[in-house]
C-alpha cells in the first residue's frame, strides 16, 4: 500500500460560510498503481491532489503514506520538516500549466529536483530522460521559448528527475491539443512504468483513462 | 500698492491705506471722520459723524460775511472745502457732453509739526468725470495729493485750483474768465468760462443751514457761458454751453441721522436757474431743512417754500433714483439722466451726472444731478 | 472600485506617495512664502519695477517726471513716488532710513483699523519702525515711533519731510520710483509660485526716456532676489519630489491597467467603448488623488501649525493657494500617468517620443550649462539630468546588469534561480528604480552641497570670528577710555554707512585695514586706498579687481577706491565693500561695532565693564556667535534636507507599491517553489538576497546622480541664486548615510510582500 485515506475530508471559508469539497474520502492506492480520478468539475480533483501532495492542510481523516523501507506516516502528523522532505524527495508533481521555473532553461528545470534531493547519481538519467522525450535541442531553452507540449514534456522530466515514489498529475494534458495529448500521455506512462512510481491522475482525457488501472469517481 | 506676496499687511499697505482712508474722507467733505463703515458703498451720514476734534477749527455760525473775490480762496481754518464745477455742453450739431470738476480740500491737524512746503497739513483729492450722451459712455477719475505748489492747491491771485494737470484757473489777475483743463488717459477739456449771473449766496447770505446744529458757508455762480474743446479717444470737439460752480465749506456738516442728499441744479431754457437740494434721514428718507431756490435771470434769486414743492423718484437704475418728478407750486416738472450709468466709481461711489428737465414731454432745461449716500440696500 | 478596495494595499501605497508628493508641495509653498516674508524687510520696494537715481538731489526733477508722466510721456507707468534714503544712529546703531510721499501713490483700500493716530504720519515728525527693538511710542532723533512690525532688519519708513529732516537733508530726494501697469499680473505669478519671476531672471522690460536715466530695482532691492532665490530653491527641491512621485504614480497606474487588461478587452469585446474604460481609470484617479493630496495637504497644515511656522488663519491665502496647487498636480500627475498607460501607441511612436525626448534634454542640459541661462538654467540642468537618468543611464544599466547576470554560471541551480529571478525583478522595476534612484540621487546631491556649503561656512567662520568680543550698537561706546582698560588687549571699531553706486546701493564698512584684519578675509597685506568687496557685489556690479568703485555717501560726498580682492559672503546677497578707515571722513558714517580681544581669562570681567558702561551695547562672545551662526545655518537647511527625505519616502513606498501589485504572481510562484521542494528558509534567503540585490544596484545608479546633482547645486544653482560660491567636499560617510538608509528601506519595501504570502499560502 502506498496512499491510504480514511475519511478523508477538505473544507474551505468562504465568506463566513464553510464548504466542504471533500467529505468522507475513504480508499487505497497501491504501490506502482496507476489511478485516474475523474469527476465534474468543482468536484475536487485537484483539491484531493494537493491534498496528497502535501500541499494543502487535511480538515478531516487521515493520509497515510507507505513507502517501501520506510515507516508509514499519516501527513497530518509530520513536521514541517518531514513533510517538505516528502515533497522534496517522495513525490513529484505535473501541474495542467506545466509551472516550469521561469528563470531556469529547460535543462536547469529537469535537474533541480535532483540537486535538492542532493541524488548526483540521478543527474546522468534525468539528462538521458531528456533526450527520450525529444527535448535534446532545446535544453538551454527557457520555458517561456517552449511550445506547450514541449513544457509539459519537460515537466514531465522534472517531476521523474529525482525518481519519486509517487507522482501526480493534474489534468496534464488540459492544456495541450489532441496531439500533443496523445504524446505527454504516453511519454508519462512510459516513463513512471520505466520507474515503477506510483500514479495519481487527474483526468478527462480517454488516453489516460484507458492506460490507468484504477478509475476512482468523485 | 500691492501687498506682500502673501497679501498678508505690510508697511506699504498701511501707508497706502492712511493715504486712501484720509483722502476717501474727502468723499464725505463734512465732519472729521471718527466713526468709520468701511463698506465700499457707505452712505455718507455714516461717514460723516460728528468731528471730535471739530472744536479745533473754526466753526460755520452765520457770523463770517462772504466777500469776493476774496472768498474764491481757501478756507485753511475750515476742515473742509470743495470747489466744484459742472458743464453742459454740446457741439454745433447738437452732440452733448457733460462734464464734471471737483477739487476738496480736507485739512489733517489743527496744528502742524514743522510746517514745510511738504507738509501744510492739507491733503486734496480730485473728480473729473465726462459723460459721453451719445455712445452713453461715462469716464471718471479720481486723484490724491498732499498739497504743494508743485502738485496740488488752491492759489487766489490769481486764481488757481489745481491737482497736477486738473485745474480751474483764472487766466487774468481777475477770476474770470476761468478755464478749466482736464488731461486723462481718456479725455481731455479745454474750456474756458465766463460769469453771466452774480454769484448767489446760498441760505442766508451764504450761511447754508443743512440741520439744527450743522452749517456751511456755501454759494454758487450758475449759467457760466462756456466755450472750448473736448477730446474723446482720437476725437475733439468744438463745444459750448453752460456750467455751474458750487463752492463750499465747513467743519461740520452733516449729523449721524443722515445718510446722504440729492442735489440737483438746473439752468431752464426761459433764463432761470433752479437748485434744489435735500439731506436724507436715514430713518425717515428725507428733511425737513430741505431748499429749493429759483434764481431768476436777472441773477436775483426766489426761495421756494419747503411745501410746494416736492421730488419724487420715479426710477430707479441699481440703487441710483434716476428719473424724478418735480413739482414746484403748479408746475410739474420730469427730472430725467440723459443715461443711467454716470455712476462716479470713486472710493465712495456717488452718483453724478446729466439731467434733462420735460415740462408735458417738452423739453425745458437741463443741468446736473448728484446723489449721494444711496445704499444697494436701498 | 472593487479593484481598488481589492488591492488595497497597492492603493494605499499610490494614495500615501500622493499625500507625500502633496504634503511637500503644500509645506514648499507655505515655507517660500514665509521666507520671503520674514527675509524682505519691507513690502513697499516690491511694488515698484523701476528706479530712477536723482543725481543732484533736486526735488524739481521729480515735479519735472511726474509732469512729463501726466502728459503722456510714459505709459506704460502706473504710478511714481519720490524717495529719500539714508542712515540715522538711534539707539547706538546704524538704522536706514526710507522717506516716502506716499500720496503721491494711493491704489490701497479701506482698512478699518484706522486710527487717529495715522494721521500724525503725515502732521507730525512720526516713524513706522521694522525690527526688533522699537515700540510705538519711543522717540528717535526726535520722531516718534506710530507703528513697528518686527523684523531682522532695522529700517525706518518716514513720510517725505520727516526723513528729509531726520537726514539733515531738506529739499531733496534721491530717486523716483515707479510702477508698471499690469504689475499686479506678476504678483499673480509670485503668489501661485513663489520666486519664479526671480528663478526666471524676470525683469521689468527697459524703458527708455529722453532725459532720464531708469533702471530696473532688480540692482536696488537685491533683498528681493535673495528671498526670490530661496523661494525658487525650495520649489526646486520640490520638483523633484513631485517628479518622483510622478513616477510612482505611472507605475501604480501601469500595474492596474495590467492587471486589469484582460477584463478590458472582454469589455471592449462585449461593446464598451475605449473612452467609458479609460472612464472607470480616470473617476478612480480623481478618487485616489483627491484623497491622496487632500490627506497631504491636511498633514502638511498640521506639521507647520504645530511646529509655529504658519498661523492658518492668518494666512489663509497663502494656504488656499498651496492647497490648491497640490490637488492640481496630485491629481494631473495621477490623470497623466493614466493617460500614458492607457494609451495604445505602436513602438514606432514610442521610439520617436523617446528620441525627441532624449534629444529636447541634452539641448536644455546644454541651455542650461551656460551662466546666461540663470537659475533657471541650473533648475533646467538638474531636472534633465533626471530625466535622462530614466531614458538612459537606467535602462543602460539595467540591460548591463541583466547580460552579467545571465552570463553567470553557478553550479547551485537554487542560487542561478535567486539569482536570475533578482535580475528579472530588477527588470521589472525599472520604473520604480529610476524614481528611486532619482530619490536617493536627490538626498545624496542635498546632503553632500549642505555639508559642502557648512565646511565652507566654518572655515569663514574660522577666520572671521576670531577669539574675542564682539559689540553691537556700539556708537555710545567710548573706544578711547576702553581701550585703557588692561583687560583689554587690542580693540578695533567699525564704521557704517550706506552708498550708492551707479547700479544700486552697497553697504560700506571702515576700519584699520591692517593685516590682521584683512586676513580675515583671505588677503594677506595691509590696504590703504583700496577696497576689500564680496563677490555678491562684484557678480551684481560686474567688478573685479584693479576696477575703481565711484561709491557716492551720504551728506553729498563721495569716495573713489580700487578693488583689491574679492571674498566670500553668506547669509544674504547684498552687497558689501570694506575700506581702510583712513581713507574716509568718518562724519556721516556710524561706528556702532567694536571688536576687544581681551587679555586671556578676563573675558567675564571685560564682558560685565562693558556693559556697565554702555547700556545700548550687545556684548557676545565670538565662539557663541560662531555657534549661534551655525545653529541658524542648520536649521535653515532643516527643510532642504527634509524634502530630500520625503522624496526617499515616496520612492520606498513606490517601491512597496510595485512590490505588492507582484504580490498575486510572487504568490504563485512560491507555491510552485514549495511544490518542487524548496524550503521556507531558502525562500527567506533568496528573497533577502533578491532584495538586497535590487537595492544595491538602485543606490549604485543613483551615486553618479548624486554626486551630480550636488555639483550643480554648488556651482551653478547657488552662484547663480545668490552669488555663493562653495566648494564641493566628497565626504563619503555623506554619501553613504541616505545611501544606506534608502537600502535598507528598499530592502523592506521588497521584503513585505514575501512575508504577507507566508501568512497567506
Amino acid at each position: 500500500m502506498a496512499i491510504q485515506l480514511d475519511n478523508v475530508g477538505k473544507r474551505f471559508t468562504d465568506g463566513n460560510s464553510d464548504r466542504w469539497v471533500l467529505e468522507n474520502l475513504s480508499f487505497s492506492i497501491a504501490e506502482a498503481e496507476s489511478v485516474a480520478v475523474i469527476g465534474p468539475s468543482g468536484c475536487g480533483k485537484t483539491t484531493l491532489l494537493n491534498l496528497l501532495s502535501g500541499q494543502l492542510a487535511i480538515d478531516a481523516g487521515t493520509v497515510q503514506v507507505c513507502f517501501p523501507g520506510k515507516a508509514a506516516f499519516r501527513l497530518n502528523e509530520v513536521n514541517a520538516k518531514d513533510l517538505l522532505h516528502y515533497r522534496r524527495s517522495d513525490i513529484g508533481f505535473v501541474y495542467q500549466f506545466f509551472n516550469l521555473i521561469p528563470t531556469l532553461t529547460l535543462k536547469e528545470n529537469v535537474l533541480l529536483p535532483v540537486e535538492l534531493t542532493k541524488r548526483k547519481h540521478l543527474r546522468e538519467q534525468a539528462l538521458s530522460r531528456i533526450a527520450t522525450l525529444g527535448l535534446n535541442d532545446r535544453i538551454d531553452a527557457f520555458p517561456e521559448e517552449l511550445s506547450g507540449g514541449e513544457q509539459q514534456r519537460a515537466a514531465i522530466a522534472r517531476a521523474l528527475a529525482h525518481e519519486p515514489h509517487i507522482i501526480f498529475a493534474d489534468e496534464p494534458t488540459g492544456n495541450l491539443d489532441a496531439d500533443n495529448s496523445k504524446i505527454v500521455a504516453d511519454l508519462l506512462w512510459q516513463e513512471v512504468t520505466k520507474s515503477n512510481a506510483t500514479l495519481v491522475v487527474a483526468t478527462h482525457s480517454d488516453a489516460i483513462l484507458r492506460r490507468a488501472n484504477r478509475v476512482i469517481d468523485l | 500698492m500691492s501687498s506682500g506676496r502673501d497679501g498678508k499687511a505690510t508697511p506699504t499697505d498701511r501707508l497706502a491705506r492712511i493715504a486712501t482712508i484720509l483722502c476717501i474722507a474727502q468723499i464725505c467733505l463734512f465732519t472729521g471722520c471718527e466713526s468709520r463703515n468701511n463698506e465700499p458703498n457707505a452712505d455718507f451720514g455714516e461717514w460723516l459723524g460728528e468731528s471730535v476734534n471739530a472744536e479745533n477749527y473754526a466753526q460755520v455760525d452765520g457770523s463770517y460775511k462772504l466777500t469776493f473775490p476774496r472768498d474764491h480762496r481757501p478756507h485753511n481754518e475750515f476742515l473742509t472745502e470743495w470747489w466744484y464745477v459742472t458743464c453742459t455742453l454740446a457741439t454745433d450739431e447738437g452732440r452733448r457732453f457733460g462734464v464734471q470738476f471737483t477739487l476738496f480740500r480736507r485739512s489733517l491737524a489743527a496744528s502742524i509739526e514743522e510746517p514745510n512746503s511738504w507738509r501744510s497739513g492739507q491733503i486734496y483729492m480730485a473728480h473729473v468725470a465726462l459723460s459721453d450722451v451719445k455712445n452713453k459712455k461715462h469716464f471718471d477719475f479720481e486723484r490724491y495729493s498732499r498739497e504743494h505748489a508743485e502738485l496740488a492747491g488752491v492759489e487766489s491771485e490769481p486764481f488757481r485750483a489745481f491737482l497736477e494737470n486738473w485745474s480751474l484757473e483764472s487766466t487774468t489777475s481777475k477770476f474770470f474768465p476761468l478755464t478749466l483743463r482736464i488731461k486723462t488717459d481718456a479725455f481731455e477739456v479745454d474750456l474756458q468760462m465766463t460769469q453771466t449771473k452774480p454769484i448767489v449766496l446760498q441760505g442766508d447770505e451764504g450761511y447754508s443751514k443743512k440741520s439744527p446744529n450743522h452749517a456751511s458757508y456755501y454759494y454758487s455762480i450758475p449759467r457760466m457761458a462756456s466755450t472750448g474743446k473736448l477730446a474723446v479717444g482720437s476725437h475733439t470737439f468744438d463745444v459750448s454751453g453752460t456750467s455751474w460752480m458750487d463752492r463750499e465749506w465747513s467743519s461740520g456738516l452733516l449729523g449721524r441721522q443722515y445718510e446722504g442728499w440729492y442735489w440737483f441744479a438746473i439752468s431752464f431754457s426761459d433764463g432761470r436757474d433752479l437748485v434744489v437740494f435735500s439731506l436724507r434721514d436715514r430713518n425717515t428718507g428725507f428733511d425737513d431743512d430741505r431748499v429749493a431756490l429759483w434764481i431768476q435771470t436777472d441773477g436775483s434769486t426766489t426761495p421756494i417754500r419747503k411745501d410746494s414743492w416736492a421730488m419724487e423718484p420715479l426710477r430707479k437704475w441699481k440703487q441710483w433714483p434716476v428719473e424724478w418728478k418735480l413739482s414746484i407750486e403748479q408746475e410739474r416738472f420730469l427730472v430725467s439722466a440723459l443715461f443711467d450709468n454716470q455712476e462716479m466709481n470713486t472710493s465712495i461711489p456717488y452718483w453724478e451726472g446729466m439731467v434733462d428737465v420735460l415740462e408735458r414731454n417738452t423739453p425745458v432745461g437741463s443741468g446736473y444731478m448728484e446723489l449721494t449716500g444711496y445704499s444697494p440696500r436701498n | 472600485m472593487r479593484d481598488l478596495r481589492r488591492h488595497w494595499l497597492v492603493t494605499l501605497c499610490v494614495v500615501a506617495s500622493l499625500a507625500l508628493a502633496a504634503m511637500g508641495i503644500t509645506v514648499v509653498h507655505i515655507a517660500s512664502v514665509e521666507t520671503v516674508r520674514n527675509l524682505e524687510s519691507t513690502g513697499i520696494r516690491t511694488s515698484y519695477q523701476y528706479v530712477v537715481p536723482i543725481a543732484t538731489n533736486e526735488e524739481k526733477h521729480y515735479f519735472e517726471l511726474r509732469r512729463d508722466w501726466r502728459s503722456g510721456a510714459l505709459p506704460t507707468i502706473e504710478a511714481m513716488v519720490p524717495i529719500l534714503e539714508g542712515t540715522t544712529e538711534a539707539e547706538g546703531r546704524l538704522v536706514q532710513v526710507l522717506g516716502i510721499d506716499v500720496l503721491a501713490d494711493t491704489s490701497g483700500s479701506f482698512d478699518d483699523s484706522l486710527s487717529s493716530q495715522d494721521t500724525g504720519f503725515l502732521t507730525q515728525n512720526t516713524l513706522i519702525a521694522i525690527g526688533s527693538d522699537w515700540t510705538v511710542g519711543d522717540v528717535v532723533n526726535g520722531s516718534t515711533v506710530i507703528a513697528s512690525t518686527p523684523s531682522r532688519y532695522n529700517l525706518f519708513i518716514a513720510d517725505l519731510p520727516t526723513a528729509q529732516g531726520l537726514l539733515g537733508r531738506p529739499g531733496q530726494i534721491d530717486a523716483v520710483w515707479m510702477r508698471r501697469k499690469e504689475a499686479e499680473k506678476f504678483s499673480f505669478v509670485e503668489r501661485i509660485w513663489p520666486g519664479l519671476l526671480t528663478g526666471l531672471g524676470y525683469r521689468a522690460p527697459p524703458l527708455e526716456v529722453e532725459g532720464y536715466q531708469i533702471q530696473s530695482m532688480s540692482s536696488w532691492n537685491p533683498l528681493h532676489s535673495f528671498s526670490g532665490s530661496i523661494a525658487f530653491n525650495l520649489s526646486l527641491l520640490g520638483a523633484l519630489a513631485i517628479l518622483v512621485s510622478g513616477f510612482i504614480a505611472y507605475e501604480a497606474c501601469s500595474n492596474n491597467v495590467r492587471r486589469r487588461r484582460l477584463e478590458m478587452d472582454r469589455l471592449g469585446a462585449l461593446g464598451v467603448d475605449q473612452w467609458q474604460l479609460r472612464g472607470t481609470f480616470l473617476i478612480e484617479a480623481l478618487l485616489i488623488g483627491a484623497i491622496g493630496s487632500l490627506l497631504g495637504i491636511g498633514i502638511a497644515i498640521a506639521f507647520l501649525q504645530l511646529l509655529q511656522l504658519v498661523d492658518v488663519s492668518d494666512s489663509f491665502n497663502v494656504v488656499l493657494i498651496a492647497s490648491f496647487k497640490s490637488v492640481a498636480v496630485s491629481i494631473g500627475t495621477l490623470l497623466f500617468a493614466i493617460h500614458l498607460a492607457t494609451s495604445k501607441s505602436n513602438n514606432r511612436i514610442r521610439k520617436s517620443i523617446y528620441g525627441l525626448l532624449v534629444a529636447i534634454c541634452l539641448g536644455l542640459l546644454l541651455w542650461g550649462a551656460f551662466p546666461v541661462s540663470g537659475l533657471l538654467g541650473a533648475f533646467v540642468v538638474m531636472v534633465g539630468m533626471c530625466i535622462l537618468q530614466v531614458l538612459i543611464v537606467v535602462p543602460a544599466f539595467v540591460g548591463l546588469v541583466s547580460r552579467i547576470g545571465l552570463a553567470v554560471s553557478l553550479t547551485r541551480l537554487t542560487w542561478l534561480m535567486v539569482l536570475r529571478q533578482a535580475i528579472k525583478q530588477f527588470r521589472s522595476f525599472r520604473v520604480p528604480v529610476s524614481a528611486f534612484s532619482i530619490a536617493i540621487a536627490t538626498a545624496i546631491g542635498i546632503s553632500l552641497m549642505v555639508t559642502s556649503f557648512r565646511t565652507n561656512f566654518e572655515d569663514m567662520l574660522d577666520v572671521r570670528l576670531r577669539p574675542g568680543l564682539h559689540i553691537e550698537s556700539a556708537s555710545e561706546f567710548d573706544t578711547s577710555v576702553a581701550s585703557e582698560w588692561e583687560a583689554v588687549e587690542n580693540l578695533r571699531s567699525y564704521y557704517r554707512t550706506v552708498g550708492r553706486l551707479a547700479k544700486g546701493p552697497v553697504n560700506l564698512t571702515a576700519t584699520n585695514l591692517d593685516a590682521w584684519e584683512t586676513s580675515r578675509y583671505g588677503y594677506d597685506s595691509a590696504i590703504e586706498r583700496g577696497t576689500m568687496i564680496n563677490r555678491q557685489l562684484a557678480m551684481q556690479h560686474n567688478l573685479k579687481i584693479g576696477d575703481a568703485l565711484n561709491i557716492e555717501l551720504p551728506h553729498n560726498r563721495q569716495l573713489t577706491v580700487t578693488v583689491v580682492h574679492v571674498f566670500n559672503s553668506y547669509g544674504s546677497n547684498e552687497g558689501r565693500a570694506i575700506v581702510d578707515v583712513g581713507a574716509i571722513d568718518t562724519a556721516g558714517w556710524t561706528r556702532d561695532r567694536v571688536t576687544i580681544n581681551p587679555i586671556a581669562g578676563r573675558e567675564a570681567e571685560l564682558q560685565q565693564r562693558i556693559a556697565s558702561t554702555s547700556s545700548n551695547a550687545i556684548v557676545s562672545d565670538n565662539s557663541e556667535r560662531r555657534t549661534a551662526a551655525l545653529r541658524v545655518f542648520d536649521q535653515t537647511f532643516v527643510l532642504t534636507n527634509a524634502i530630500a527625505l520625503v522624496a526617499v519616502i515616496i520612492a520606498v513606498v513606490g517601491l512597496l507599491s510595485a512590490a505588492l501589485a507582484m504580490y498575486g504572481a510572487q504568490k504563485q510562484e512560491f507555491k510552485l517553489l514549495r511544490t518542487v521542494g524548496i524550503g521556507d528558509r531558502t525562500l527567506v534567503v533568496s528573497t533577502l538576497l533578491q532584495s538586497g540585490l535590487f537595492g544595491f544596484l538602485a543606490c549604485v545608479i543613483a551615486l553618479p546622480l548624486g554626486i551630480s546633482i550636488a555639483w550643480v547645486l554648488c556651482e551653478m544653482v547657488n552662484p547663480r541664486a545668490f552669488q555663493w560660491t562653495i566648494d564641493l567636499h566628497l565626504d563619503p560617510w555623506v554619501v553613504l548615510r541616505p545611501t544606506l538608509l534608502a537600502f535598507g528601506a528598499a530592502v523592506a519595501a521588497c521584503l513585505i510582500p514575501f512575508l504577507l504570502q507566508r501568512k497567506h499560502p
